[in-house]
């Protein structure tokens, strides 16, 4: 047998709890199935049908030429023509439009002449990167259409060299490919966590840690008792997640599953057992939930590279990022989703991994004392 | 183990101290227990009684002193100290796990001590036996009734069969029929099985069934002895009875601090039969749970009305409905000439209220406390500055109303929440458990403060679980499961049960395991309590000669043979049995 009939009683024991508690079992699977839909459909970097209003005062066909591109491109949606600026500014105001485009009357007489013509673009800057990827499209089709225009005494006034850009293993430059594994990542940083930090302290509300503390069990057997229904639900909440990239989000896979399933499954090992620290460190579910929540949701998202890539942090940032188990797997998880990678590049950041456990696992055991107070 | 000789103590506690954050919970704390003996540490809530059994467990260390279970030092050993005794935490099977069955909680407790299969089926078979668990095999920890989990709490704690038991206030808030069945397992264990029982309770009647007894006070160890020697140097009442524990408890601690100690409260002139609460058929469901089934009674203007019932019984619920916290299910019911459940508000002006547990705010100051009391009722300014003063020498409390209630000692608190609870001048008071957890003397107390109160016209109606302290209400009304089992005075009460299945004969000896078990094929209603042995019977005379025979034959010796008549929780018991078999 590989484990003594006291860890296999405490992690039976445990495993029933958890599947009689209807409510918590659907927690513990639906709460990171409904992150993952929310922010895999809601947190995609791409602006894609950017609504957009015209007050085209040439009217000329170059004018219509204009609007037409940004029309015909995937990025905007045209939802008026407009002759005033009041609905222009209300739609901004309102964010029922992103982008208020105004042609001045003098327009193809400039492009004619061989002048440059302004166009006025009123962009809703409320969000940064929105406005920036805006106006970056918004630059490219109007170079694509200088470029095209070819007209009788007009010389193209940009750069003569083309720079012909190729994104590799994103070639689509779809964010999702990207932010979807970064998700499997934050998501089985926190969750493992969170729903490990109240199996220890439960039982220290309830009153049935006595039966732990007065009785012969070791702590490694508890601990590790504990640990392993925790560790099994994170890792089958994996495989979901994994699922659902393939066939929800459609992003591709290029690494060894192999791999990346047995990374994960030390990964998880990892935030369950800080979730499991947690549990043994304080005295009410609240505050160990609480605390877990603080210490692993807001830093998965925020230092792991799941949004900035951690060489472009701050310095601070970086020590920070270099702190969290999450950052290490986020390289592994994107690496195999994306570039293909496996053993041979991230074998460091899987020794760093075990690192944290025996870390988390030995301070669990340290500080779980078979004693009252 | 059970070859060890008497004279050498199983567990022995020397010089024991526990601080926390430097108030000492338990202060140089010494005793011994012998093997085979039962020996009950009494104390009231916050007395150490807990404490105590976590350091002789080897679950807390203690701040000084040192102590030795079955020979080895709980500090330094006590993992050892864990694999030989059965330790049942306090609280109504809180150490259970709600959402497993009953023979899966047994089955975790059997693989966590490791108990080998065979011995484990055994063992199993024989606690579920007489804890008659066997029916409710498959059902969830958390769907027992309150006697069922202490009795699964027993057969977890128990499953490894130790040889020394701790039970950390075992009984409290039971239902006297299952503590009743829980004294006779604890006893079979002790005479049949030669195991040692160290208990805490803070009943001072249930202490009575200890062979020996270490009174604690205030993490002090005031008294301690055999328990029959105890209540024979405290002397006899005036009835020639031997003295009660709580009046062992009650002199120790008047010798602890030169205040004298007061007589038992004495019930005052019956009052006039003007009824002020009159209810019918009262019942309140809590979805598919009946809480309170068609409880009718009347109480009358100045009277004292007890209400006596386990944990769970529907005292409180009754309380609630008659104080217009929740409205019942169906059925009548006046209390001062209104309405319930329609005059609300106007109730609420003629009643008090003193809730379970703790009703001032901790951190408030006592003065702080009882103006909040008075604005909430609605008092002028000028009406509560008159009354806070005598609220204050009413609690005990004169000059003090600048402390924080939360520092105050549980007595004293109760005594604040009963003046907060007068403080409007009510005519009805309820009182909730007012003295659960109270030291014995600040309870006796609080019952001449009602006694008081009553005197004046207030008319009292006071729930508890203590049997003894149903003797200081006029009447009292049993209920059990929701229903109510019977309603009258005291002494009532026990005549009619006593007419019913007699006296007790009491039988002491100094082997009186061996007496016990000589008695018990010949008399099956025999029971221990203490060292003493209690046999019910309707012919005294005649079974007092069989049992001299039974003892003479068996070579046996016998100190004494008395009739003591029935006890309140007899009666109690006799009366809700009689409840469950018209059902």
């Amino acid at each position: 047998m590989l484990f003594s009939r006291r860890l296999r009683a405490v992690a039976q024991k445990e495993i029933k709890e958890i599947v009689r508690d209807k409510l918590y079992l659907s927690l513990a699977f639906g709460v990171p199935l409904l992150l993952y839909l929310l922010f895999g459909f809601g947190l995609t970097l791409d602006a894609d049908n950017i609504p957009f209003a015209v007050i085209d005062q040439n009217r000329s066909p170059q004018s219509r030429a204009l609007v037409d591109r940004l029309v015909n491109s995937k990025y905007f949606t045209i939802k008026h023509s407009l002759d005033d600026y009041r609905p222009l500014q209300e739609g901004l105001l309102d964010g029922h439009i992103r982008l208020g485009l105004i042609i001045p009357p003098n327009f193809d007489r400039a492009l004619f002449s061989g002048q440059p013509s302004e166009i006025q673009a009123l962009i809703d800057g409320a969000f940064p990167d929105r406005a920036a990827a805006i106006l970056s499209y918004l630059d490219i089709i109007t170079r694509e259409f200088n470029h095209d225009l070819a007209l009788p005494g007009y010389r193209p006034a940009g750069p003569v060299i083309q720079v012909e850009g190729r994104a590799w293993f994103n070639p689509d430059l779809a964010s999702k490919n990207f932010i979807v594994p970064g998700l499997i990542a934050t998501n089985l940083f926190f969750y493992p966590a969170l729903l490990a930090s109240i199996a220890v302290v439960r039982e220290k509300e309830s009153g049935s840690i006595f039966n732990i503390y007065c009785s012969p069990i070791r702590p490694w057997e508890y601990l590790l008792g504990k640990l392993l229904p925790y560790w099994g639900i994170g890792f089958l909440n994996f495989f979901l997640l994994a699922l659902l990239a393939h066939y929800v989000y459609h992003i591709p896979f290029r690494g060894s599953f192999l791999f990346l399933t047995l990374a994960t499954l030390l990964y998880v090992g990892v935030t369950t057992s800080l979730g499991l620290l947690m549990s043994i460190l304080f005295k009410t579910q609240v505050a160990a939930m609480l605390i877990t929540t603080v210490i692993t949701l807001i830093p998965a998202f925020i230092y792991s590279g799941f949004f900035i890539s951690v060489p472009s942090m701050g310095s601070e940032a970086q020590v920070m990022a270099h702190l969290l188990p999450v950052t290490y797997y986020m390289e592994i998880v994107r690496g195999a989703y994306l570039k293909g990678l496996g053993v041979s590049q991230y074998w460091p950041n899987l020794l760093i991994l075990l690192g944290f456990f025996a870390a988390f696992f030995g301070l669990g055991l340290r500080r779980l004392k078979k004693r009252v107070g | 183990m059970a070859a060890a000789p008497v004279t050498e103590p199983l567990i022995e506690a020397h010089d024991l101290t526990r601080s926390y954050r430097q108030s000492p919970a338990v202060q140089g704390v010494s005793f011994t227990i012998a093997v085979g003996e039962v020996f009950g540490l009494l104390g009231p809530d916050g007395a150490g009684k807990s404490t105590l059994m976590q350091i002789l467990a080897g679950v807390l260390l203690p701040t000084s002193g040192r102590a030795q279970v079955a020979g080895y030092d709980v500090a330094a050993e006590p993992e050892a100290v864990k694999t030989r005794i059965g330790y049942m935490p306090q609280g109504l099977g809180l150490n259970l796990y709600d959402t497993l069955s009953v023979a899966e909680n047994i089955d975790f407790f059997g693989d966590l001590r490791e108990v080998p299969a065979e011995v484990f089926q055994e063992n199993k078979t024989e606690l579920l036996r007489i804890t008659r668990l066997e029916p409710f095999l498959d059902r969830p920890a958390g769907q027992l009734s309150g006697g069922m989990r202490q009795k699964l709490a027993l057969c977890c704690t128990l499953i490894h069969l130790p040889q020394i038991i701790f039970l950390d206030e075992p009984t409290t808030g039971v239902d006297p029929i299952s503590r009743r069945d829980f004294w006779l397992i604890i006893n079979r264990l002790v005479v049949e099985r030669g195991a040692t029982v160290f208990m805490t309770t803070s009943y001072m009647d249930e202490a009575e069934r200890c062979h020996r007894v270490a009174l604690l006070h205030k993490g002090r160890i005031i008294a301690q002895g055999p328990t029959a020697t105890l209540q024979a140097e405290a002397g006899c009442d005036a009835q020639g009875r031997p003295c009660t524990l709580e009046e062992v408890f009650i002199r120790a601690m008047a010798r602890e601090s030169v205040a004298a100690a007061p007589e038992p409260a004495t019930t005052c002139a019956l009052p006039k039969p003007e009824p002020v609460i009159r209810v019918e058929n009262l019942t309140k469901k809590f979805g598919a749970f009946v809480a309170v089934d068609q409880v009718s009674f009347e109480v009358y203007k100045g009277e004292i009305f007890g209400f006596l019932g386990p944990n769970g019984a529907g005292k409180t619920t009754v309380i609630k409905i008659l104080t217009g916290i929740l409205a019942p299910t169906s059925g009548r019911g006046c209390v001062a000439g209104l309405q319930i459940g329609r005059d609300g508000s106007h109730i609420k002006v003629h009643l008090g209220y003193m809730s379970q547990k703790f009703s001032l705010y901790r951190d408030l100051s006592v003065a702080e406390n009882i103006r909040l009391y008075g604005r909430v009722y609605g008092m002028a300014r000028p009406d509560l500055n008159a009354r806070l003063p005598e609220i204050l020498s009413l609690a005990d409390l004169e000059g003090q109303g600048d402390r924080l209630a939360g520092d105050l000692p549980l007595g004293v608190r109760q005594r604040l929440a009963l003046g907060c609870a007068i403080l409007h001048r009510p005519d009805i008071v309820f009182l909730d458990e007012p003295t659960s957890g109270v030291d014995p003397l600040a309870r006796r107390k609080f019952w001449h403060l009602i006694c008081s109160l009553a005197a004046q016209g207030v008319t009292i109606m006071v729930s508890t679980h203590y049997m003894d302290e149903a003797q200081n209400c006029q009447r009292l009304a049993f209920i059990h499961h929701g229903r109510l089992a019977a309603v009258g005075a005291p002494e009532e009460l026990r005549l009619q049960a006593q007419e019913a299945i007699g006296q007790h004969l009491e039988i002491s000896s100094p082997e009186f395991g061996q007496v016990f078990l000589t008695l018990r094929p010949h008399f099956p209603q025999a029971f221990l309590h203490g060292s003493r042995i209690h046999l019910s019977t309707r012919e005294p005379e005649q079974d007092s000669d069989k049992v001299r025979q039974f003892i003479r034959r068996a070579g046996l010796p016998l100190e004494h043979l008395v009739t003591s008549p029935l006890t309140m929780e007899d009666t109690f018991i006799y009366f809700i049995q009689g409840q469950e078999h018209a059902v």
